[in-house]
Formats: structure tokens, sequence, C-alpha cells
């Protein structure tokens, strides 16, 4: 048995598909294997998942989307960062940051100078 | 990339986005990805499409919410841009019309006058005819023609003789009538050292509040032995006699004096009634009457008969069977009725013995309101006419802006709807001034409320009326702006904006000084000049303008966009 796959916190998965069109245009699919790719498969994004989000997030005008021709020519949805989706990558990145720090350092931290009761 | 997008779907997409095909599209691009992955990691072309389809999931329920999802939102988009645009046509409507407010004016006073005239006709035939009077039931009341009240003297008499139906006929077909009451209404003098008064005063039998179903808001109405001859001298007050006459202080069990005599008060009516004839207040009328019930009313008053239907019997019914009562009692045994009273019989024959209480009240008054009603009704018929030609008469002003917009991309229905938008808020401007006109008129309409509904039931502007007044603004809109709005809409634009164009006969208010927020929009911003480049399709150019200065061919571009329905997820470019 392998790692059990990571469950995404809530807002993660809108994170990484920012992050994941930041670079350009792309496709749902593309998005799923990016990341994928860039988490070194410990992140594998269900579909069912996946374009509900995308659609979420561009009914908020976070990223926009557009019938375009991927690499093998055919016909696919393809997606970019609004200028809006960009601030927002930015500053969700900034809060992850932090975050992940914050969680880290308590783990790291040694339990004894944990408050009472905890 | 987006520009290898196929030519034909812009021009569906121009309509509006097609969701369900898109998110097929989507999801079968996405899995045929899949399956190409497989096939490259197996090398099994038989084994991939089985393995991509499981890898996926449940394609079909995907495609649903996400079909679902997109529907709901193309809705809200389509509402937002629906309010967005219908707020920018208000706005920029009331702009136009306070550039122009001579004209404006002229439409708002003869538009106030129609629907103001109209209102008051209104309020005042609903008072009369259509609203039901305060009582309880009141479909079931009905007025018994010609019954009287019998006196004292013939009382005894009863029964030897021919004579016209009375009301103690009346209460012996309980089967019939339910109740019933005889009323009459007269003046009497209310003595007060500081204050006398004149009162109308309501001689009803005891069961008269009873048979209307109205019960005294504070102590009790006529007792039974109150309405026989000799009983105690009572009197019951109305609301508004309470409150004007004794400050709505305590006042039942004390004693007032009317015509010199004592009487006590047992009763405070609700708020609102005061039949008949504005009522103040009540005193009984004995059965049967005799000399003294007269006596303040210099010996007699005209009375009627009120009755309540029993239950499910009909108008008709009703009258039938009263019919036969009096066909009873004209005639003495062996003898010819006389031929007043055959006469008066041979009348019910033909017109009933019982009306409904509210037509029997608006009495002939009916067809004159109605008939009024109508006049008005062809008034406001004319207001709308003469304000049509007004603002045709504007139209082949307002051509060359119309032009313009419409070249800038403004489709026709969005101009009709513009002009139309105007039209309404003239005409609800219109209605608001009516209604500050209407109870001024009023004034004068109430002169021909039929006298005997006078109190019962006064015409008021309220819900209802306030109701009709919009209803009346809404209907002229359409009178006198739908044409106009179509036939602006509908000119030959190219043409128009030519004649535009060179034509100098067209005012040009500020053009000199085009501002800042009018340039680059590629075009004359209208006669408006550049102080208001606000024109639907002028700040959706500038916009585009802006968001691609750059870019080759950029500015047809501009003009062509606005038109089309923005695809879902197209960004706003705020």
């Amino acid at each position: 048995m392998a790692h059990p796959p990571v469950d995404l916190l809530r807002g993660t998965l809108d994170l990484l598909i920012l992050k994941a069109v930041s670079g350009g245009s792309e496709h749902g699919y593309g998005v799923a294997r990016w990341i994928e790719r860039a988490t070194g498969g410990a992140l594998q994004i269900e579909e069912g998942s996946l374009y509900p989000a995308l659609h979420r997030l561009e009914d908020r005008r976070l990223i926009g989307a557009e019938w375009g021709l991927s690499d093998n020519n055919r016909r696919a949805r393809f997606y970019r960062l609004t200028p809006e989706g960009r601030r927002r990558l930015k500053s969700e990145t900034a809060n992850w940051t932090r975050f992940a720090r914050a969680i880290f350092a308590a783990l790291e931290a040694s339990p004894q100078s944990a408050p009472a009761g905890a | 990339m987006s520009g290898a997008e196929p030519f034909w779907r812009r021009y569906r997409r121009f309509f509006r986005p097609d969701v369900d095909k898109d998110v097929d599209e989507e999801l079968r691009y996405h899995l045929d990805r899949l399956t190409e992955d497989e096939l490259a990691r197996t090398g099994d072309p038989l084994q991939a499409p089985a393995r991509a389809a499981a890898r996926f999931g449940d394609i079909a329920a995907i495609g649903h919410t996400l079909k679902k999802t997109g529907a709901r939102r193309l809705r809200r988009a389509w509402r937002a841009e629906t309010v967005d645009a219908l707020l920018q046509d208000v706005r920029y409507a009331v702009r136009r019309l306070r550039q122009e407010p001579g004209f404006a004016a002229a439409v708002l006073v003869v538009l106030a006058l129609g629907i103001g005239a109209t209102t008051a006709m209104f309020s005042a035939v609903d008072a009369a005819l259509l609203r039901s009077l305060p009582f309880e039931r009141p479909d079931r009341l009905v007025v018994l023609e010609d019954v009287s009240i019998p006196f004292q003297l013939e009382a005894n008499e009863r029964g030897s003789g021919p004579r016209d139906v009375d009301l103690l006929d009346v209460l012996e077909m309980p089967d019939v009538f339910s109740h019933a009451a005889g009323y009459a209404a007269g003046g009497l003098n209310l003595f007060d050292p500081d204050n006398p008064l004149r009162v109308n005063a309501g001689i009803v039998t005891a069961e008269f509040f009873g048979t209307l179903g109205v019960q005294p808001a504070q102590g009790r109405g006529f007792a039974p032995d109150e309405g026989v001859p000799g009983g105690p001298r009572v009197a019951v007050l109305s609301h508004g006699l309470w409150r004007r006459q004794f400050g709505s202080g305590p006042i039942i069990g004390r004693g007032i004096t009317l015509n010199n005599r004592q009487y006590t008060v047992i009763g405070i009516m609700p708020p609102g009634f005061s039949f008949p004839s504005e009522s103040d207040l009540w005193i009984p009328m004995t059965v049967p009457t005799t000399f003294e019930t007269f006596e303040p009313f210099r010996g007699w008053l005209p009375s009627r008969v009120v009755a309540r239907l029993s239950d499910g019997l009909s108008v008709e019914a009703a009258s039938a069977r009263l019919l036969t009562r009096w066909e009873q009692v004209i005639v003495a045994p062996g003898t010819t009725p006389p031929p007043w009273l055959a006469e008066r019989v041979e009348g019910f024959r033909r017109t009933g013995t019982a009306a409904p209480l509210q037509r029997n009240l608006a009495g002939n008054r009916r067809t004159a309101l109605l008939v009024l009603l109508g006049a008005t009704g062809l008034l406001l018929l004319i207001a709308c006419a003469n304000v049509t030609s007004l603002l045709l008469s504007r139209a082949s002003v307002r051509r060359r802006e119309i032009a313009v917009r419409a070249v800038l991309g403004a489709t026709r229905g969005r101009l009709v709807r513009q002009l139309f938008t105007e039209s309404v808020i003239l005409a609800v401007a219109g209605a608001t001034l009516g209604m500050v006109l209407a109870p001024l008129a009023l004034r004068l309409t109430s002169a021909l409320m039929p006298p005997a509904l006078a109190g019962v039931s006064p015409p008021r502007i309220d819900l209802r009326v306030l109701g009709f007044a919009l209803g009346m603004a809404l209907l002229t809109a359409v009178g006198f702006g739908l044409w106009p709005a179509l036939g602006s809409a509908i000119t030959d634009v190219s043409e128009d904006h030519q004649v535009g164009r060179t034509g100098s006969h067209h005012r040009r208010r500020g053009a000199g000084a085009p501002g800042p927020r009018g340039r680059g929009t590629g075009a004359d911003p209208g006669p408006a000049g550049g102080r208001r480049p606000d024109a639907p399709e002028l700040s959706a150019a500038r916009e585009h303008k802006q968001r691609a200065p750059t870019r080759a061919g950029g500015y047809p571009r501009a003009v062509i966009r606005p038109i089309g329905r923005r695809p879902s997820g197209a960004p706003r470019g705020h």
C-alpha cells in the first residue's frame, strides 16, 4: 500500500488551478496533468471535481475560457488567468505559504512547550 | 490561440453560448486524451477506452452537474445584463428628458391631467359600484321596495282589509329573510351648552345592526325591549361623533339631549360605520311606529327596509317569495285590490320586490358614473394621442442620435427598449403627478356620488386606486410610446447617419470641446457632443478600445462585440 491520496484542503484545488493556468492558456486535461506532474504524482485530481472547479473559477471571473486548438490539433476549451485571477493567485500563494510555514513550525516544535491542556 | 476558432462558431455564439454542447465537447476532449494516454502506456488499443473511462469516473453525472450549473450561470448573467441595461436605459432617459425640460413638462402635464381625471373617476366608480359595502357579507343584503313599517294605529287593524306588505310580514318569513330591519334618516339637535350640534340621526329598528352584521365597538346595540313603543330612550353614537363631540371620553351610560329629550348612550359603533346617510348617531325606531317616533321629524320620515337573505337563497327567489306575499295581502276576502296597490304589485312583477343593497344605493347614478368613466377614458386616450404626436415630432429631431447609436452597434430591440423606457418614465411621472391631482378632481366628482352612499363608502385614494393609476400609466406608455419608438428605431440607419453627418441643421451643443471621456470612441458621440458620451454603445466601444488599443482591427471588433451576448465567462473588463 503506497501513500494514500492526500486530501485536498478546501480551496487548495482552486489555488492549484490558478497556478496551473498562470503560465498561459491551458485546457482541463492539461491542468490535471500539470498538477500531477508538479506534485510528483502525490495529488491526483479527479475529473469530477476538476471541471466544477474550473467552471466555478470561470464564473467568478478569476479565469477566462475560450475555445482553441490543442497541440494535437483538436478543439479544446482553454482557460487562462484574468487580471483579477492573477491578483488572487498572488494573495492566495502568500496566504498558503504563511499557513504552511505556521503548520510546519508547529510540527517541528517540541510538544513540551505546548500550553497546558493541549 | 483563440484565433483558430472555427469561423461559424462565432456566429452561433453571437446569439447565446451553447452550454450543453460546450460541456459535452470539453469532457469528450478530456476523455480522448486519457484514452491516448492509456494507449501510449499499455499499447493495447482494445483496452484503452475502457481504462480511460474508468479513470475518468461517471462522465454522464459530471456532465449533468456542469450543464446544470452552466445553465444557471447563464440565466444569472442574462438577468444581470438585463438589469444593467435597464438601469442604463433609465439613467439615459432621465438625462435626455432633463435636457428637454419644455418637452418633458408638456408631456407630464397632459399625462397628469389625463391620468388624474381617470383615477378620480375610477375611485368614485370603485366606491359606488365596485368596492363592497363595509358590512358583513354585503352581497346577501337586499333592499325591499315599498315595504312599510307598521304604524301603531294601523297595526291594530292588520288583516282586516287590503294593505301593503310591512316589516312584520317580512319578519314572518325567516326562511327567506334571516334578518330584516327598517331604517330612516333625519336631523336632530344635539344639546350642548357650549357646542350645540345638528346631527344626522339614523332611526333604526332594533334589528338594524344585527341585519347589517356590524356590532358596536363599545357598549351594545339596541335590545328588543328598546324597539317597542314606550321603551327606554337610548342612542348609539358613531365613532366620529364620539371623537369630535365627546373627545373620545367615557360616554356609555351617560345621557345626551336630542331635541329636548333625554337619551342614554349605550354603545359606540366602529370607525367608518355611518350608514345610512352619514349618520352621527342612531336611535331606535319602534315597531310599530308611533306619533312619537316621528315627532322630531315633522311627523313623517321616508323609511326603507333592508333584509339579509337566508342562506342559499338567491335575490330572485326571495323576490318571488315576497311577491307572493304581496299578492296575498293586497286583497281582502271577496274583494278586488284597490287600483293603487294592484298597480304597485304589477310593477313588482316586472322589476322584482328585492334588490341588492349596493346596487340600490348607487341607484340611477350607476349609469352616470359608468358613462363618465368611459368619457374620462376617452379623455385619457386623447391625452395619449397628444403625447404621441409630441413624441413623433421629437423623434424626427432625434433621428441623428438614433442613427449614431445604431451605427455604433445598438440593435433595434435595444433602441426600441430605450425609447420605450423613456415613455414609461414619462408615464409613471405623469401618473405620480396625476395622483396629486386626483384628490382635487375627486372633490368635484363627489357631487356625483349617490347620496345614499355618502358616508357608507366614501371615495378615497387607496391601494386599489393606486394600482389602477399605475396600470393606466403603463397602458398609456404603451399607447403613446410604442409607435414612435418602433417608428424611430426602424428607419434606414445608413441614410440617417449620412443625413446626420452632413446635416448642419442640428444643434451641436458642446461639440467644440469633446471631453476626454468622449475621445477615442472613433465616432462622433452624437448631438450631445463630448459632454455626454454615455450612450450604452459609446461606453461599450470605449471599453473595448481601451482594452485592445494596439490590436490590429481593434476598432471593428470593438463595434461588433457588444451586440451579441457576452460568452458566459468572458471577463467584463471593468
